[in-house]
């Protein structure tokens, strides 16, 4: 039986959720999805295969929450970003703390099931 | 909620509290004038002044009752109608993943729920609601308000087309831009910045930038919208951003252009940027500065323009020439750096301190040289504060040096 990737999915618009949340599980991968950073916070530290991670969150900001996955829990899990300007500074930080990749809303599904499964 | 629906109705009800009101208050004056009250012997002062009661009281409950009625309904109906949209983005995100589209005709949530669903996603899905609008609306639907005489329709139907950014509705959206209307002007800019966002790759796209660099060139479009505009183009800015860097566009647009490219960090136009920054407008040679340290990147062949803006006239101009030259090699700009912090204007020393401090060791050093044997007085002062301030130094040491100063 083939071991399914699990997906957690980061993101407060509710209708940005759904929809990755639909693309990955098309791409047959377990999805969760939570819409803050705490309650991100408190599965940063489940074996995750990927996360997805918009960055404008409401109080702490994703970059932060990437920044702590690396740095205070140690975790290696990739991180594919999510955010609604590209702008190049933002890339930078986030590949500086290794994110695998950085998209930008509105996002298209085939490169976001691109993205996860390379990287998972 | 209140003006988007009730103003016609609420307006009438006023408008008959208004007339009993001053049906009222004519009986009552006439029923005090001696000699005419005389001519209506029903209409006594005291009858006069309970009619006219009864009637303010009436017109008042009335008013006060449409108003709390029209709230509860409306919250109820709005309340209604959200959940019905969040039904249809639900139902909408299904089909676009693989299931049967609904047969129509479809209610106007079904309209709203597509366009939350269009405005979130792009590529082939979001080519796949294009074809869904196509065949239970089609385009004219979305464009028809558009000849509405009223403004708030208008105004409602190019939101709904800034979000729909459908390639077929992107021309006549920008028709709305030559409107006398300056709402409308702005917003069909917007709607058609949102749309040329995602515009299909194509011969098409060239002209549809064209029109769009043309659209913005126009008196009556403030600088902030056409930033705006131009911001909301994302990364399709630079194919109508480079159309405004020339001479024949307007100083404003010019400005905006590059502000747009230094803030959307445009890498693809740092080359063009760079040419800019010997202009002849002290404002366009800030901003690309500005824009060029935004972008992070100064090309090659553009590093002795940034140098010899350190030199210009304009203080604000050295301002941005200084911020720039943070990403020039320490050793190409050290020298002029040092005598920046003996500038006559305060923002330049301040802007010299800060970017010596950004090149790392070699800086810091140059910065604490700089606080004890600047030839300079104010220069002194500038390199202490900003070690202070950057917590380089603490503040007995602060004092020490401003005393040694």
């Amino acid at each position: 039986m083939p071991v399914v990737s699990t997906v957690l999915v980061v993101e407060d618009d509710p209708t940005v959720a759904r929809l990755v949340e639909m693309t990955l599980r098309f791409g047959d991968l377990e999805v969760r999805v939570v819409g803050t950073a705490p309650e991100a916070r408190e599965l940063l530290t489940e074996p995750w295969d990927a996360i997805v991670l918009d960055i404008n969150l409401p109080g702490t900001s994703g970059l932060e929450l990437l920044r702590q996955l690396r740095e205070d829990l140690g975790s290696t899990t990739p991180v594919v970003m999510l955010s609604a300007l590209r702008h190049e500074h933002e890339v930078q930080r986030a590949l500086a703390f290794e994110a695998t990749a950085y998209l930008t809303k509105p996002f298209s599904p085939d490169e976001l099931l691109e993205a996860v499964r390379a990287a998972v | 909620m209140w003006r988007r629906y009730g103003d016609t109705a609420y307006a009438l009800f006023v408008l008959v509290g208004f007339i009993l009101q001053a049906a009222a208050l004519a009986l009552l004056t006439w029923s005090f004038i001696p000699a005419a009250s005389g001519l209506f012997p029903a209409a006594t002062p005291g009858r006069a002044l309970l009619g006219a009661l009864l009637l303010t009281t009436t017109a008042l409950m009335g008013i006060v009752g449409f108003i709390l009625a029209y709230h509860v309904i409306g919250a109820r109906r709005q309340a209604r109608r959200e959940a019905d949209v969040r039904e249809w983005t639900e139902r909408w995100t299904e089909v676009v993943f693989g299931a049967e589209a609904p047969e129509g005709p479809l209610p106007p949530a079904a309209l709203e729920g597509l366009l939350e669903v269009r405005d979130k996603l792009r590529g082939s899905r979001a080519r796949a609601i294009d074809q869904l609008f196509e065949r239970y609306w089609r385009s004219g639907v979305l464009i028809r308000p558009l000849r509405s005489r009223r403004l708030l329709k208008r105004l409602d139907a190019l939101e709904r087309l800034a979000r729909a950014r459908l390639a077929s509705t992107f021309f006549p959206v920008l028709h709305e831009t030559d409107k006398a209307d300056a709402r409308t002007r702005a917003m069909a800019i917007r709607a058609s910045a949102r749309t040329l966002a995602l515009y299909p790759e194509g011969p098409a796209l060239d002209e549809a930038q064209g029109a769009f660099a043309e659209a913005l060139d126009d008196d009556r479009i403030s600088t902030g919208v056409a930033l705006e505009a131009l911001m909301l183009l994302d990364d399709a800015c630079s194919g109508v951003a480079i159309r405004l860097f020339d001479d024949p566009t307007p100083r404003w647009l010019r400005w905006a252009a590059i502000e747009a490219a230094g803030r959307l960090e445009r890498v693809d136009l740092t080359i063009e940027i760079a040419s800019l920054v010997e202009d002849l407008d002290p404002e366009i040679r800030a901003a690309s500065l500005r824009a060029l340290h935004g972008i992070r990147t100064i090309p090659d062949a553009a590093q002795d323009t940034v140098r010899r803006a350190l030199h210009d006239d304009v203080d604000f101009v050295r301002v941005q020439a200084t911020r720039a030259a943070e990403l020039l090699p320490f050793a190409v700009v050290a020298t002029r750096l040092w005598e920046m912090l003996g500038d006559p204007s305060w923002w330049v020393r301040r802007t010299a301190a800060e970017t010596m401090g950004g090149h790392g060791t070699a800086g810091a050093a140059m910065l604490g040289w700089a606080a004890r044997s600047h030839p300079d007085r104010y220069a002194r002062h500038m390199a202490i504060q900003f070690l202070f301030d950057d917590q380089r130094i603490d503040l007995g040491t602060a004092e020490l040096l401003r005393e040694a100063v």
